[in-house]
């Protein structure tokens, strides 16, 4: 600890690094902002009732100010966004859900118009406004109007289950209960007077559909819409080398000391509910592993002369330019030159591309650096290794029929391990299941340890789970012994808290988003 | 146990061997030539430049017809059905030129992304242009 109190006069590195779950983490996505993912969830279903069935969250478009209007943030209709479930161990998808969009213009493509007549009564013109809404969407008995005179856009959205490998497997539509295959997305909310009285919860509650899966008989809930951010960090503070007193983000105490600065932004959302018998597999066991992926055409031509419907032309194979599985892993475990790869690369291929990131990573000697406290001495970090490559064993390791599973990057989830109801969740996941501080193969799963919520992070990812805080213990040693991680036991924390709280105990989870006014 | 261990193992031999980011193209391109590569024979002749002999096959059998320039036997390209032809005249395939054979011909919801070296190279001194039927689903 006195190092640490030495953290004024500590030289500091001069580079710096980002701890945003995924939120503009690699240079090329920052171009793209459209599809590029921001958070991963994957757990049981922890809402009443809901146990066997597993919910895969995916979030787009980073920090949403809510006012941006008049567009907001419509999904990218040339994009192909993808939830991917391995369940045989083996890092390739078995399970592919895809999900592409259509914008789609009200009245023919002309949006919404108005009538501009001379005051004289001359020639009337009928002319497009320039909002995407002409009146509110929410109505005053709780109700609220679909695309027509008000609304000038609608979103759309058809979701295919690819069994197999996701360009080459069998693809098949999934289908709204009732029938049909297009799924409608709620406009975003532009805010109070678009949706009066609080009008916009009840209307994106509506887009929660009740969809046949092929091959499923279990029905599954898709809804795809904007949410509240889901995230909470310290993300100025960190992004300028955690720029705080050392002798606060080590108090743990403290956490929760600083407001969400990020609270008030939204995301696009995924988000699907669909049972675990529809997921598992015998190979993989109870065990399952997720991921999602955005993918554009490889391909732009830029019209010359943009339409709405054609601003661009684009062709070629899908090329994938995000990828998000485990959080912070793009952001404080990836070196920058390879970032771009990290998001145009799949699972299976890690071992190949970023062993050295995770065997002996650079968080730790950055955080060493910047408050004078040791990191990990022991390398390979095979304690890393384990968390987010392949797993605990008897926790989230594969146990099925294939005795071995590959090393790779995804968020991994005991199907089989009951759920911790909302209110009752540790916000520091299954840390405190482990045994740690003795070990050197990795972590040991100790089910009677207090506060032991098997049921979260890195089984799985829940919402509510404060993975800064977890990923910064964990990086700096807290599974490993005090000989080889002499800063193991300081709790650190960004002094921003995240919890179960923050969340709706009901599918989708996230909340209703931010309104652009109140 | 054992699993884990070997997994470890794996690691560490990789992280041994790990140098970074190769940049290499994972095709390149023999004396300037214009990447061809792939197998499966089409009717795919490619363009290549500097009087290089890239040779390479066609996949899918393309019809992409092109010519080399500065006097090299230039066969090459063609992957996807003539996806990866040489410019007409002579002359090596544009980058535009390129983009628009791969929307064209190469648009595909099964198929992998066409690799970096076969479109790094390309030269972008003479970008095609393109009628406004191009963006309405025309071929030019």
């Amino acid at each position: 600890m006195r190092s640490l109190v030495r953290f004024a006069g500590v030289a500091v590195l001069a580079s710096s690094f980002a701890l945003a779950s995924s939120h503009r983490e690699a240079p090329f996505i920052t171009k793209n902002p459209k599809v590029d993912g921001t958070d991963f969830y994957l757990f049981s279903s922890y809402e009443t009732g809901r146990s066997n069935f597993v919910t895969v969250i995916a979030n787009f478009q980073p920090l949403q100010d809510a006012y941006g209007g008049p567009n907001y943030f419509s999904m990218d209709p040339e994009a192909l966004y993808e939830l991917h479930i391995d369940n045989t161990g083996d890092a390739v998808e078995d399970l592919t859900f895809q999900f592409r969009f259509t914008n789609t213009l009200a009245n023919g493509g002309r949006g919404v118009p108005l009538t501009i007549a001379q005051p004289d009564g001359g020639a009337a013109q009928s002319v497009a406004i320039p909002l995407i809404n002409a009146a509110p969407i929410g109505q005053a008995d709780g109700g609220f109007t679909r695309i027509g005179a008000g609304q000038g856009l609608l979103e759309t959205y058809t979701v295919n289950v690819v069994r197999g490998a996701r360009r080459t497997g069998t693809a098949q539509p999934v289908s709204r209960m009732g029938g049909g295959t297009t799924f409608e997305k709620p406009i975003d909310n532009i805010g109070s007077k678009t949706f009066p009285g609080n009008t916009y919860a009840a209307y994106a509650q509506s887009f929660i559909y009740e969809a046949t899966i092929p091959g499923c008989g279990i029905p599954a809930r898709i809804f795809v819409g904007q949410r509240k951010e889901g995230f909470a960090v310290n993300l100025g503070t960190i992004f300028d080398l955690v720029n705080a007193p050392a002798g606060v983000i080590t108090d743990n105490s403290l956490r929760g000391a600083v407001p969400n600065p990020i609270a008030n932004k939204n995301v696009s959302t995924i988000a699907m509910e669909v049972d675990k018998s529809c997921l598992t597999n015998a190979a993989g066991g109870d065990v399952i592993g997720g991921w999602s992926t955005a993918s554009v055409r490889q391909a732009r031509v830029i019209n010359p002369t943009a339409t709405f419907t054609t601003p661009a032309r684009e062709g070629g194979a899908w090329a994938q330019v995000s990828r998000l599985g485990m959080p912070l892993v793009n952001e404080v475990v990836i070196g920058v030159p390879d970032k771009d790869r990290f998001n145009s690369s799949e699972p299976k291929d890690d071992l190949t591309n970023f062993a050295p990131y995770v065997t002996n990573p650079t968080l730790p000697a950055l955080i060493e650096a910047l408050f004078g406290v040791g990191a990990p001495r022991v390398f390979p970090r095979t304690d890393l290794i384990t968390a987010f490559l392949t797993g605990v064993p008897g926790v989230n390791a594969f146990n099925g029929t294939n005795t071995t599973p590959a090393v790779a990057e995804q968020v991994r989830l005991n199907t089989a391990l009951p759920v911790t109801p909302a209110g009752s969740q540790n916000n520091l996941g299954a840390l405190d299941c482990f045994a740690g501080r003795s070990a050197t193969m990795g972590p040991v799963v100790t089910p009677g340890n207090p506060g032991c919520d098997v049921a979260g992070f890195p089984n799985g990812r829940r919402p509510g789970d404060d993975v800064v805080d977890i990923a910064l213990r964990v990086s700096m040693g807290i599974l490993l012994s005090g000989d080889d991680a002499p800063a193991g036991a300081i709790p650190f924390h960004d002094a921003v808290l995240q919890d179960d709280s923050d969340f709706d105990a009901v599918f989708p989870y996230l909340k209703t988003p931010n309104a652009g006014t109140p | 146990m054992k699993n884990f261990r070997m997994a470890v193992a794996a690691f560490a031999i990789a992280a041994a061997s790990f140098q970074g980011c190769s940049c290499d193209p994972l095709v390149p391109n023999p004396d300037g030539g214009v990447t061809g590569g792939g197998t499966g024979g089409g009717d795919a002749t490619g363009g290549g430049t500097g009087g290089g002999d890239a040779t390479g096959g066609g996949t899918g059998g393309g019809d992409a017809t092109g010519g080399g320039t500065g006097g090299g036997d230039a066969t090459g390209g063609g992957t996807g059905g003539g996806m990866t032809g040489g410019g007409t005249g002579g002359g090596p395939t544009q980058f535009t030129e390129y983009a628009r054979t791969l929307i064209v011909d190469g648009t595909s919801d099964t198929t992998a992304p066409r690799p970096a070296a076969e479109f790094t190279g390309l030269p972008d001194d003479a970008p095609r242009s393109f009628s406004p039927d191009f963006f309405d689903g025309g071929a030019q």
